[in-house]
């Protein structure tokens, strides 16, 4: 049995936060990872049966790409950094997100009048 | 998966060192935080998730999607199957019925209709038949004439000619005491060439062959090679006794060569040069290929061309014949290829009927899954992904159709064997081949679009909200499905109703055919053949003195009450026939004599036969031994040359033996001579004219075995030498006339009986269906006091209403496409109403008897029951 899917918060989230992530600097998949967990404190759990799967589709999209290179630490990791395909991307759905939240806000704000 | 996903390059590995190494960090930050290192490693694994699942899911994306999904499908599909065995195999069945009927039948017309001949280039391969517009409908042409277009033709690039082959013109194979009889050819030089055939070992004939006086030498046929000769290959150049005579085996012909039909051994013509100019003798049928590029059409101009030349220099015996050019391929399948494409077409509305069944079964399931379908819709499956997914189930399900189907043709093709034989030309060609398997799957393919897309659209159209709505209680199906389903079941009645009035109407026809009195009483006659050797009897009064002797024996043989002889029986395919002048009238020459059939008998044959003498008397035997020059004809002779008048004492000449006028003796009853649906010929009895084969007729106390026994022994007492062959009864010669006819009806009978069976479950599943659905409403209605009289009357009245629209669309179809059987029928009208009204009325029967079961079940619905069930 596998376990069900981890539903994003809405459709293309997940993919959002990768980008955002990525387009500050290149990170291998357990760096992303904690790094999402921290900078939401600890409010957005990434799973990881969620990550890789987003991780090779947006390969595949052409939005990242991945390259082995050796951490500080000397583990041989996989790291991935945004093209300028994922960042026209990125940029698209964050001006909709925008319009969409605000227009949430509105919905969720004090009526006027 | 992962395997396909290698495929695409290295990208599987990549993403398992990846995992692998996230695996490690996460380990060494939870020991970092104190977990002992030999839990943490078991800790991260618990928290990473199945790793195999998650590298696969990840690996998926790679992989093509419609290959990813189409596994998945696939799995998924024989899940959906074993979920519901039941229905799955009522489709499954349902589809090998109609598949494999359809491909029993395609291999049938394959091998009779659409094979080529098995010679080489047979499509530029035609037939040369003569025919004469006062009543000869088919014959061959004179030698002379034969030569003459041979030479002067511009459209063959080989020509020749040979004797066709009929039940009289067999030799005795052998030596002296041999009962081998068999059928032979003569043959021009130039016959196996037309065809492009070569003999599979020796040679054929010599020039020199082909002229009177050449060496006596003949081509055997394979089948005749293996079983009278063992196979043996020093065979050729040794000498066979043909018909007590030695003649040299040249050659023999490859496996399957068997033209013209039934013939097994090849002769030279022989023919002396009178013989090569005569013009009167119309012996000899013509093979012609076809020049390049030209067409049938274009043969048939150059001879018609040819033939006004003839007529204008030989008027006395080339005018008023016609010569007729046809496809070689026509000759052979001609008489049945209306009545096999007629059959394609019953079995092909089988499985339209069989495939609006399957639709309907799925449709219902379609339904029942509606709610699974919303909710998937709702979690983000696409319309597309849904349609796939149905549309998988349904290919897995025609898939498992057709493999059960071919298993059903070849059980078909067993009993087609049974039936087919001997009524249908080439039938010994069909089999379950690689041609026919290929047509099943094609018939399958198109039997999964049909009955997929219905139901894989209508699943996925359904609005989520509804569906979610409408929760388990089915009170409100929506009404697009409902319309669907009973659309479906109308056109399931509609194309049984085709099916039904084809059958009825062949019945009709057999039942007319089978009342058709063929002018003699058939039962407790049994017929066997005798072939005098030539080398015995070279003389004819020699065979007219062994058949009175025979004869004589005979009557006086305990057990037979009546026995005579003819040179041709009636209903046996064989013609005979010659033109005649009546005296006082203006003697007309060869070309435009009348012509009438001529059959030669013993004195006895009509009191065997059982045929009324209408006036005058019959041969006695002192006409045939002293060879008096009279003759009997049948009535319809009588009213074509001497209507309203006595014809007895009147006189008539043949044209070939002028100096011998006939007097008329006595008018018996007309014969069916060539097939029962024929009228009966002008024909003319002469009590002498023996050739050296004779049928006998007997009739008598003895069964058939103990007749022919009689006629062996008394035969052999006379003259051991002479071989009785062809046992036969006159029924069985009536029945065997009527083969095709009883093949047709038969298949026919079975697809319309097939097509009434499906039919009558669709319409049973529908109302059960609708009943079911129903329940509650139902409920509702008998808790509010209605009569459970009504409620079935309900029910039943939904069950005829869809029968009755279905009988109104079938019959207006049925009319226009009973049309084409028209050629199949006796004196029936493919519209006989009659008919329509018959099957029309078994169809309401059937049909109230399918809505009859789920009527009753509505009205014992208990309202409470009911009520409470939401």
């Amino acid at each position: 049995m596998t376990r069900p899917d981890q539903r994003d918060l809405f459709p293309g989230a997940l993919e959002m936060m990768i980008l955002q992530t990525l387009k500050r600097r290149p990170l291998h998949g357990y760096a992303l990872a904690q790094h999402i967990k921290r900078t939401s404190d600890d409010q957005l759990q990434i799973e990881e049966g969620s990550l890789y799967p987003a991780l090779q589709r947006m390969l595949k999209r052409g939005w990242l790409r991945a390259a082995w290179s050796v951490s500080s630490t000397g583990r041989r990791i996989r790291v991935y950094r945004l093209t300028p395909a994922g960042r026209t991307h990125l940029e698209q759905e964050m001006s909709s997100f925008e319009r969409m939240l605000r227009a949430v806000a509105r919905v969720l704000g004090p009526a006027e009048g | 998966m992962r395997r396909i996903a290698r495929w695409f390059g290295g990208k599987d590995e990549d993403l398992a060192l990846e995992i692998q190494q996230h695996l490690d960090e996460l380990t060494e930050a939870l020991v970092e935080s104190g977990v002992p290192r030999e839990e943490a490693a078991a800790a991260a694994r618990r928290q990473f998730g199945n790793v195999t699942s998650i590298a696969e899911r990840a690996g998926d994306v790679w992989v093509a999607a419609w290959l990813a999904g189409a596994l998945g499908d696939a799995r998924s599909s024989t899940r959906q199957l074993r979920r519901n065995p039941l229905l799955a195999a009522a489709c499954v069945m349902t589809l090998a019925l109609g598949i494999g009927a359809n491909a029993a039948i395609f291999s049938t017309v394959d091998a009779v209709l659409l094979r080529p001949l098995p010679f080489t280039d047979p499509g530029r391969l035609v037939l040369v038949t003569e025919y004469s517009p006062d009543g000869v409908s088919k014959t061959g042409s004179p030698l002379g004439r034969y030569v003459a277009r041979a030479e002067q033709n511009r459209v063959f690039s080989e020509s020749a000619a040979y004797w066709n082959v009929s039940g009289s013109n067999g030799l005795v194979f052998g030596g002296a005491t041999s009962a081998e009889r068999l059928q032979f050819s003569m043959v021009t030089n130039s016959f196996f060439g037309v065809l492009g055939v070569e003999p599979a070992s020796g040679r054929t004939f010599l020039p020199s062959e082909e002229r009177a006086g050449g060496a006596n030498v003949f081509v055997a046929s394979d089948a005749l090679w293996r079983r009278l000769l063992g196979a043996d290959p020093h065979a050729i150049g040794r000498t066979f006794l043909l018909d007590g005579e030695p003649y040299t085996l040249t050659g023999v012909m490859p496996a399957g060569f068997s033209f013209p039909v039934g013939c097994d051994v090849w002769v030279p013509l022989g023919a002396t040069a009178a013989a090569m100019g005569d013009r009167v003798s119309h012996q000899y049928w013509m093979i012609g290929r076809l020049r390049p590029g030209l067409r049938v059409a274009d043969a048939q101009a150059d001879l018609d061309a040819l033939q006004r030349r003839f007529a204008a220099a030989y008027p006395a015996t080339d005018a008023n014949w016609l010569p007729r050019v046809q496809p070689l391929l026509d000759e052979f399948v001609g008489g049945v290829r209306t009545a096999l494409w007629v059959l394609f077409a019953a079995v092909g509305f089988v499985l339209l009927i069989a495939c609006t069944n399957v639709m309907n079964l799925l449709l219902a399931r379609a339904v029942a899954r509606e709610k699974e379908f919303a909710v998937r819709a709702a979690l983000g499956a696409g319309r597309g992904r849904l349609i796939r997914q149905t549309f998988a189930e349904t290919l897995l399900l025609v898939a498992l159709g057709t493999a059960a189907a071919l298993v059903v043709a070849s059980w078909a093709l067993h009993g087609l064997a049974v039936l087919g034989a001997g009524s249908l030309p080439r039938f010994d060609h069909v089999r379950l081949d690689a041609t026919v398997v290929l047509y099943a799957i094609a018939t399958a393919l198109a039997a999964a679009l049909l009955v997929g897309l219905v139901p894989a659209l209508h699943a996925t159209g359904t609005r989520v909200h509804d569906a979610l709505q409408r929760g388990h209680r089915m009170a409100n199906v929506s009404s697009r499905t409902t319309t669907l389903r009973n659309a479906l079941v109308i056109a399931e009645v509609a194309f049984t109703l085709v099916l039904l009035a084809g059958a009825g109407l062949m019945l009709r026809s057999f039942v007319r055919l089978r009342q058709v009195d063929p002018g003699f009483e058939a039962a407790g006659v049994v017929t066997v053949r005798i072939a005098l050797p030539d080398a015995g009897y070279p003389r004819l009064d020699q065979r007219t003195a062994f058949l009175a002797r025979l004869l004589d024996r005979l009557h006086a043989t305990p057990g037979v009450l009546a026995a005579g002889a003819t040179d041709r029986l009636p209903l046996s395919g064989e013609r005979n026939w010659g033109r005649i002048n009546i005296e006082g009238r203006p003697v007309l020459d060869a070309a435009h004599a009348p012509s009438v059939e001529g059959r030669g008998v013993s004195a006895a044959y009509f009191r065997t036969l059982g045929m009324p003498i209408l006036r005058g008397r019959t041969f006695s035997d002192a006409d045939i031994a002293a060879r008096r020059p009279v003759v009997v004809i049948n009535q319809a002779m009588a009213e074509r040359f001497w209507p309203g008048a006595d014809p007895i004492g009147r006189r008539l000449v043949s044209v070939y033996h002028p100096a011998r006028p006939l007097e008329v003796i006595g008018v018996v009853g007309n014969v069916k001579d060539f097939a029962l649906d024929e009228d009966s010929p002008a024909e003319m009895y002469s009590p002498y004219g023996w050739w050296n084969t004779m049928n006998l007729v007997l009739r008598g106390g003895l069964d058939a075995a103990g007749l022919a026994a009689a006629v062996r022994r008394e035969v052999a007492t006379i003259d051991p030498e002479v071989p009785v062959y062809g046992l036969t009864t006159m029924s069985g010669l009536v029945a065997h006339s009527l083969g095709r006819q009883r093949f047709e009806l038969w298949l026919f009978g079975l697809f319309a009986a097939m097509g009434v069976a499906l039919a009558a479950i669709g319409l049973y599943g529908v109302l059960a269906f609708s009943v079911g659905s129903r329940t509650h409403e139902i409920g509702v209605r008998l808790a509010l006091g209605a009569e459970r009289g009504r409620v079935l009357r309900l029910v039943i009245g939904q069950g005829l209403t869809l029968v009755l629209l279905g009988l109104a669309i079938g019959t207006a179809g049925s009319m226009a496409l009973t049309r084409v059987m028209a050629v199949l029928l006796y004196r029936v009208s493919p519209a006989d109403p009659l008919t329509f009204a018959a099957v029309s009325a078994v169809l309401l029967l059937v049909g109230a008897a399918a809505s009859a079961v789920p009527a009753i079940r509505a009205t014992q619905v208990d309202p409470v029951v009911a009520l409470r069930s939401d």
